[in-house]
């Protein structure tokens, strides 16, 4: 088995691990470092949050569940406007 | 659902388009591709593309779910020519793990503060409002990989096949991407809660 994980490896085990399963001894590894050190636990914790705030909120928007931030700038509309009637005719 | 297409289901109306979707295509098109510029003209294609093709749309599903749909394939165009340009590969960036772990892999002295920070107290809305920051800040291919791989879920395969990068530099990018924007968080609220 190899020598304990670093944090800067146990920041890439944390990445990978949301998007697959890890093996096991990587699991255990990983669990090890983490039981141990605050610092990449919080780092973790921040890790997780940030994949799920970006899903939401992408969620949100197509939903339209969220108050809406932004609109079409009125220029943007014209121009678009514009387009489709110069297309109509 | 908006749907107020429902009133003549068999009918679209192209003049009513830009008034009646026009703010809700622009707002998902800037989510996944963050420019304003760039979200605006997406929404011109998708309404110029309709308009030719507005005898394809047969009524079975809402008018806003038929432009949707056009507009996710133009997002897809949008994200295979942007990666094509070198200047957005941002490979020549310094590699952020070099700005936070020292030669022995542990956390720098001077960021430990930071990385100590917690963000529990950040509701939703706070929390977006500094990721946002922090995703403007990634080199566009970054932001890109991690958009297509968290939001849309696709899967590694077709992300390395759209964007014409292998395997090894796809695992890479998306590392970069995490490690960038969870310390970005934790470094800008630090900032601001230590004030």
């Amino acid at each position: 088995m190899k020598a304990m994980y670093n944090c800067k490896e146990v920041s890439q085990f944390v990445s990978e691990s949301l998007d697959r399963k890890l093996g096991f001894w990587t699991r255990v590894q990983l669990w090890m470092h983490l039981s141990m050190c605050g610092l990449c636990t919080r780092f973790r914790k921040t890790m997780i949050r940030v994949d799920r705030e970006v899903r939401q909120h992408t969620q949100d928007v197509e939903q339209e569940s969220r108050n809406p931030e932004e609109a079409l700038s009125p220029e943007a509309r014209e121009r678009i406007n514009r387009r489709l009637r110069s297309l109509d005719q | 659902m908006n749907d107020r297409s429902s009133e003549n289901p068999d009918l679209a109306d192209p003049s009513q388009w830009m008034e009646k979707h026009g703010d809700y295509l622009f707002r998902f098109a800037l989510s996944r591709l963050r420019d304003p510029e760039t979200a605006e003209d997406v929404v011109q294609e998708v309404m110029v593309s309709a308009l030719k093709n507005v005898k394809q749309f047969e009524g079975k599903s809402s008018e806003q779910a038929w432009l949707l749909g056009i507009l996710k394939n133009k997002i897809v165009d949008v994200y295979r020519r942007r990666n094509r340009d070198p200047l957005n590969m941002g490979e020549n960036a310094a590699d952020i793990s070099e700005r936070l772990f020292d030669q022995h892999g542990s956390w720098k002295k001077e960021i430990r503060a930071a990385i100590r920070c917690s963000l529990d107290s950040l509701d939703r809305e706070e929390f977006w409002q500094i990721l946002k920051r922090c995703l403007g800040g990634l080199p566009s291919r970054q932001a890109d990989v991690f958009t297509l791989r968290v939001v849309d879920e696709a899967s590694a395969d077709d992300i390395c096949k759209e964007l014409a990068i292998s395997s090894t530099n796809y695992w890479v990018i998306l590392h970069r991407a995490r490690l960038q924007l969870a310390s970005c968080m934790k470094q800008r609220w630090f900032a601001e809660s230590g004030k």
